[in-house]
């Protein structure tokens, strides 16, 4: 009796720690795997990105986010900057809105002045 | 619902969403007893939205769509954004330049898109701003000179703008009033014989907008309306819940025009909504499409240029959605897609 009562016991706990683990292992995975990743394009005077789900595009900013007017980046480093925090974002599943604050922290030059 | 959305990946999640909104589609039509399956076909149009977030206001300048403001569960937004429907891509545009706020309205006119009232947490709003997509450029405009407010609805029509309806954070309003671009004025239009409402809908089909659904008081309005932009005077059509089979009456809906038809989608009365139902303004008859294909939302945003719709980013509940589907009213129903 007491044997039967202990196998019983000992599945319940092996099963209640794989359903945790299984379950812990799922929210964990918060990360996303998605094949996300920028190209940086030339535009007449700059730099433009599009973020890409394997050949599909995503994103295309032909011009700085947020600013008025149609300014794109100024150099090639700028956009790709700015196109990996968007990316990282995403994989964070996080909006991929951009904040002023962001593009500071991002040294886009055109920020300097908020 | 909540526990799968955060422990699935995205393309996981939007499996589940589908499949658990599929599920909801096949109850639905167990609980009818109509014989023919409704004609409609969704597709799943974007990986994400531009951002998740409700309340957002929107308009439709030829072939993109612009979204912007609203509301993400924890602040109120000023970021606005683009999609262009032909290249299926967003971009993020020039920030609006007024106060973060949600439940504002969204409307074009000519070349030109316009966001104004809502609210911002605090207070409802009376500020009016247009967008130049030229120049990527917000100019603020005359405000509203009357009650500020949200929830109203807007239209463009004949190179004017229509504003009306609405909650004014003590009361819900029947006034309509017209925005002249031209000389950045406002004026009170007179004739609208409707009840007072907050969160109703309007579609265009051709020189007449038609404007419907919309509650007050926990009332769901059943009036039906078309305004005629040539002289500007509203007709009483029949009731949204003429029919017996109608379960057309809601809020917080979105309505969208497509190849001279128009639709109110999604919504809440009492739950959130997923059904759509197609208008015929030969006939003021309505018929049910197929619904939606995702949990049901409310505080959608619709793009729509007649010749193509998409709609997304409301919310149910607390889970604030990010897709966009593309709705394909004549094809035959495929859940493969």
């Amino acid at each position: 009796m007491k044997r039967i009562l202990l196998a019983y016991i000992l599945i319940a706990v092996v099963f209640g720690f794989l359903f945790l683990s299984f379950s812990n292992y799922k929210i964990g995975a918060t990360e996303s795997k998605l094949p996300l990743h920028s190209e940086i394009f030339k535009v007449s005077d700059g730099y433009g990105y599009q973020i890409e789900l394997e050949s599909r595009v995503l994103i295309k900013q032909e011009y700085i986010p947020i600013l008025k007017g149609k300014r794109p980046f100024k150099t090639a480093e700028d956009a790709e900057r700015t196109a990996n925090k968007v990316i990282s974002k995403l994989l964070k599943k996080e909006s991929p809105i951009l904040t002023i604050s962001e593009l500071k922290e991002l040294q886009i030059p055109e920020f300097n002045l908020y | 619902m909540k526990y799968i959305y955060n422990m699935k990946g995205r393309v996981n999640h939007i499996k589940m969403l589908t499949m658990a909104s599929l599920t909801l589609c096949l109850m639905a039509s167990c609980s009818n007893d109509e014989d023919d399956e409704d004609l409609g076909n969704w597709i799943d149009q974007s990986v994400f939205d531009g951002s998740p977030r409700s309340g957002s206001a929107y308009f439709t300048i030829g072939n993109i769509g612009y979204s912007g403001v609203g509301y993400d569960g924890d602040d109120y937004l000023t970021s606005f954004w683009s999609y262009d429907m032909d290249g299926d891509y967003w971009s993020q545009k020039a920030d609006f330049p007024g106060t973060a706020r949600n439940a504002a309205v969204g409307f074009s006119i000519n070349d030109k898109g316009y966001i104004g009232s809502g609210y911002d947490g605090l207070d409802e709003l009376a500020d009016f701003y247009s967008y130049d997509p030229a120049s990527n450029t917000w100019t603020e405009i005359a405000a509203f000179p009357s009650t500020p407010r949200r929830s109203a609805v807007a239209f463009g029509i004949n190179g004017y703008g229509y504003f009306g309806t609405g909650f004014d954070g003590d009361n819900d309003r029947k006034d309509f009033w017209k925005y002249d671009p031209n000389t950045d004025t406002w004026h009170e239009l007179v004739g609208f014989g409707g009840d007072k409402r907050r969160a109703a809908i309007t579609f265009t089909i051709g020189d007449y907008v038609y404007m419907g659904t919309g509650v007050s008081n926990g009332i769901y309005l059943d009036d039906f309306w078309a305004f005629d932009s040539a002289t500007e005077s509203w007709t009483q059509k029949l009731d949204l819940d003429e029919e017996d089979d109608y379960s057309i009456v809601r809020s917080n809906a979105v309505g969208f025009t497509l190849n001279d038809y128009g639709y109110i989608a999604t919504g809440t009365y009492g739950g959130t909504l997923q059904s759509i139902w197609e208008y015929d303004p030969s006939t003021d008859t309505w018929e049910s499409k197929t619904s939606f294909e995702r949990t049901s939302r409310q505080d959608a945003v619709v793009f729509s240029n007649n010749a193509k719709a998409f709609i997304g980013l409301g919310r149910t509940g607390s889970l604030y959605l990010d897709d966009l589907e593309q709705f394909f009213p004549y094809d035959e129903y495929d859940d493969e897609d």
